[in-house]
């Protein structure tokens, strides 16, 4: 679609897009209805690299849009510097769920290592939206499985420090929460003991209780896997000392 | 409580939670999902400005030509003050929207902290800048509309009520939510230069 086959005529004039202007032989109408789809669909890339645009830029705009139905399918900026695009929709159906299917095991480690119990599903979702709407910006510099981790942890982590602060205010509402019937639940356990480690600890706990191997838990985490087993056995012994009268 | 009963628990819980999902309902789900984001957050920024804006005329509808400079003037002041409040608060709200999660770790967390830094100079702002002239444009309003002394102290007494209230919410605000995620962004950003520094060149 983009660098390589050639770009569909206009759907008005018939002509093709030379690339550097209109091809459409009614330019004023054209630049108008681009200004029109620009505002009504901005696109995240784009906006953050040209913004403001003004008509002139607008006017540098190809546009190919679906007469019969109103929808923009493609929108391609001609700077030769940054060359962007609005991926067709198909297309980025297609990629969003190969991607998905390919990486879901790992989608669901992701959730598990970076949200409470409870939130799981939550963060899973976040994780997916996050990555659909980035997918327009995804421009084969990298694997689209790289941008998926990419996408997966920064949200992920942003998930995470907004529900720990969240928990950590609500329960200065709330200090003392009544979980009588809870005490020996193995899964609240989890989540208090996984709420006194650290950064790393808490992953490598996590993972551990995903049932990884020493060899994936290092290719997840880039630590070492001598390194993953010390600390395996200080957090076991943690555990131990913590819950050994339950 | 032994720590292999906590991972078949662990287990158990994620069996329940996840199962193999046909990748074509995730997709129509996720698209359903991210399309009704973004439509309640159109509502909610809609309903937010109208609401505004019809405070706004409510209050603008008081102005009289001819009443005394006093009150004109303090209720000029305290249109202005509310509607930059409002503007301010519209605005970074569509500027907050736009996230860039596939930028590298180190970009993203810069990115997070200028959205942070971007609220907490809001909050400080309008709290210095606005709702203060404001309340004392209110205060003026009020007095040049030549009310008793007893009227005019019971609404200086009101204004700083309100004003203290709302300088109190805006500070638990920023204790209790800004802050503590300031912080933690500052210390990951810490580590990541300490993690450069120390990588061999």
């Amino acid at each position: 679609m983009w660098g390589g086959s050639p770009e569909p005529p206009c759907p008005r004039s018939g002509h093709s897009c030379d690339g550097t202007a209109f091809s459409c032989s009614d330019k004023k109408s054209a630049a108008l209805r681009a200004g029109r789809l620009w505002r009504a669909a901005p696109h995240e890339g784009c906006a953050q690299l040209h913004k403001p645009l003004c008509i002139t830029q607008i006017a540098q705009i190809f546009l190919q849009a679906d007469v019969t139905n109103g929808l923009m399918l493609q929108l391609i900026y001609t700077d030769k510097k940054e060359p962007c695009r609005v991926i067709d929709p198909r297309e980025k159906e297609r990629l969003f769920a190969e991607t998905i299917a390919r990486n879901n095991r790992w989608l669901g480690v992701i959730a598990r290592n970076n949200a409470p119990i409870d939130s799981w599903q939550d963060l899973e979702q976040e994780i997916k939206i996050a990555f659909w709407e980035s997918l327009d910006t995804y421009r084969e510099r990298s694997s689209l499985g790289t941008f998926f981790f990419s996408v997966a942890k920064n949200t992920a982590k942003e998930f995470r420090r907004k529900n720990h602060n969240a928990r950590k205010r609500d329960e200065s509402f709330y200090p003392n929460p009544v979980f009588v019937e809870l005490d020996r639940d193995p899964l609240r356990a989890v989540e208090e003991f996984r709420a006194t480690l650290g950064g790393l600890d808490w992953q490598v706990f996590t993972l551990y209780l995903d049932d990884l191997s020493y060899a994936e838990m290092s290719a997840a985490l880039g630590v070492e896997e001598a390194n993953l087993r010390k600390r395996m056995s200080r957090i076991k012994e943690q555990f131990k000392e913590k819950y050994r009268d339950f | 409580m032994e720590l292999e009963q906590v991972k078949a628990a662990w287990q158990r819980e994620k069996a329940m939670y996840f199962h193999e999902v046909d990748p074509k309902a995730i997709l129509a789900d996720t698209k359903q999902k991210a399309m009704k984001r973004h439509r309640d957050f159109n509502r909610q920024q809609i309903t937010q400005i109208l609401c505004g804006l019809f405070c706004l005329g409510m209050l603008a509808a008081e102005y009289r030509r001819e009443g005394p400079l006093l009150a004109n003037a303090g209720l000029t002041v305290m249109l202005l003050g509310l509607a930059l409040m409002l503007g301010g608060s519209v605005i970074l709200k569509y500027r907050l929207r736009v996230s860039h999660p596939w930028l590298p770790e180190k970009e993203f967390v810069a990115e997070e902290r200028e959205k942070i830094a971007a609220r907490i100079a809001l909050l400080r702002r309008n709290v210095k800048w606005f709702l203060i002239p404001a309340l004392l444009g209110f205060v003026a309003w009020q007095a040049g509309l030549a009310h008793s002394a007893k009227m005019v102290i019971a609404l200086v007494v009101v204004a700083t009520l309100a004003c203290a209230g709302i300088f109190w919410f805006y500070r638990w605000k920023l204790r209790k939510d800004l802050l503590p995620i300031l912080e933690d962004i500052d210390r990951e950003l810490e580590y990541f230069r300490n993690s450069s520094k120390s990588r061999p060149e």
